[in-house]
């Protein structure tokens, strides 16, 4: 195995980006939300409700126990996010991820007090606040509105094409010279009823909340989450004369590695909760991304600009030989893999 | 699920993706009820004719083993006796009889074709 350790040092692409969108934007969101609830603070009433049950308005308090929380709450997040957008995302899926969930977080939290504090405006007393659900549910949705655009906005990366052969210990598939392969395999988290242990509680107390307090917006919660969980359980993986692609049921988000970009693949062995910290598409403390759905064999595809990617698949063997094959053959012109050493299709 | 096709072999191309369909089948790689990719993705992954892939998927409906559904695309056929453990077994047995009795694959298919015919 050679080591990447000179390139994975290459600075980040579009960094100024990752500062735009990733630092200033929810910065600037955070503090032009306080601006404006500060702006604000003479037309509240005194005590501001701060809290609100199923029956109205069940806690008052301090201005300051209103923005505080969440205020801070979105700048703690900013810390970390903020951090990350400039230290990791060396692939676009990564950046555009961090991104985008620095931007949106910050414009959810700032659209939370900011509703929270618009449905007080010129009301004489705390109680007669109105239901600031509908106020949030909008919060809620700039912040995903917000997080998608910068993440859209995050940068695609340039194309980077390897310029070493791919070498020679990485195992190849053998194929003829005319030959030409395609490898499919669906990849499918290996418990999935888990999910719905989880699942199933979440929906039980939107219900048991929803319904006393006709509070609508809090169905989106567990809607949103089965969707995403939905979107990451199963993946149909695969590896032809192009590269290495991967897609869910809905087709968004794609993983793709053209074969040109590709060092090298191997085979490894991944638990996604030990290295990447869960399951689904996640990236790891050494910047690997990782679509790892289920515990076992995987292909590690190290690609150009220090980039790595790990998928999670069953038969990750003939996998990760093909695309080292079609890496080869996509470094010279003609379709030629070399000598033919039969065909071995067993 | 490997599918290899080379344009240049005797064997016809639709007969070459149906094999290994087949073969991925009986390895049990694709389970009941798994969808393959449309043909057009098929199609252009392996740079061939669509038509040629469509052929595949209609020999391979014809003999059970697919279902296709206009809007979903082709399945691996869920129906009751559609169980390949059996065949599996089987194979297994004639390729370890087949290397025990020093026979060549290219024996072994001679056996089966000509099996066929008697």
């Amino acid at each position: 195995m050679t080591s990447n350790g000179s390139e994975a040092r290459m600075p980040l692409p579009h960094r100024g980006r990752a500062l735009a969108l990733g630092v200033v934007l929810p910065a600037a969101l955070l503090g032009g939300g306080y601006a404006l609830v500060l702006a604000w603070r003479d037309r509240l009433p005194d005590p501001v409700a701060v809290h609100w049950g199923a029956s109205g308005v069940d806690r008052t308090g301090s201005f300051a126990e209103l923005i505080t929380p969440m205020l801070v709450l979105g700048l703690v997040t900013l810390a970390v996010t903020g951090t990350l957008s400039m230290t990791v995302g060396r692939s676009a899926l990564t950046r555009r991820m961090i991104v985008g969930l620095s931007a949106g977080m910050a414009a959810m939290y700032a659209g939370l007090f900011v509703g929270m504090t618009w449905v007080q405006l010129d009301v004489p007393t705390a109680e007669q606040a109105s239901n600031p659900g509908g106020a949030i549910a909008l919060g809620l949705g700039a912040g995903v509105a917000i997080g998608a655009l910068a993440a859209v906005l995050a940068g695609s990366d340039p194309p980077q094409p390897a310029e070493d052969e791919v070498p020679a210990d990485a195992a190849r598939l053998a194929l003829g010279p005319n030959e030409s392969a395609v490898w499919i395999r669906s990849t499918t988290a290996s418990r999935p009823w888990l999910l719905w242990v989880v699942l199933i509680p979440l929906f039980a107390l939107t219900a048991v909340l929803t319904v006393p307090t006709g509070q609508w917006w809090l169905t989106l919660i567990p809607a949103v989450t089965a969707v995403l969980v939905a979107s990451m359980t199963s993946w149909s993986v695969r590896v032809d004369a192009g590269g290495l692609s991967a897609r869910n049921v809905f087709g968004w988000p794609r993983l793709e590695v053209p074969a040109g970009e590709v060092e090298r693949a191997d085979v490894i062995t991944v638990s996604p909760f030990g290295e990447f910290g869960g399951w689904g598409l996640r990236t790891d403390g050494r910047g690997r991304t990782g679509l790892v759905v289920r515990k076992g064999p995987a292909i590690s595809v190290q690609r150009t600009g220090g980039r790595v990617l790990v998928v999670t698949v069953p038969g990750a063997e003939r996998g990760a030989a093909l695309l080292n094959t079609v890496a080869a053959r996509a470094r010279t012109p003609m379709p030629d893999g070399g000598p033919s050493s039969g065909r071995s299709r067993t | 699920m490997l599918i290899t096709v080379d344009p240049t072999s005797a064997v016809p191309l639709f007969d070459q993706i149906a094999t290994a369909v087949r073969i991925a089948v009986v390895r049990g790689e694709v389970a009941a009820g798994e969808r393959l990719p449309s043909a057009r993705e098929l199609a252009d992954s392996l740079d061939l004719n669509v038509h040629t892939v469509l052929h595949a998927y209609r020999t391979l409906r014809e003999e059970g083993l697919l279902e296709v559904r206009r809007g979903r695309g082709a399945t691996i056929a869920t129906g009751a006796g559609r169980d390949y453990q059996d065949l599996r077994a089987a194979l297994d047995t004639l390729l370890a009889e087949g290397d025990r009795l020093g026979l060549t694959r290219q024996a072994l298919t001679g056996l089966l074709t000509h099996e066929e015919t008697r």
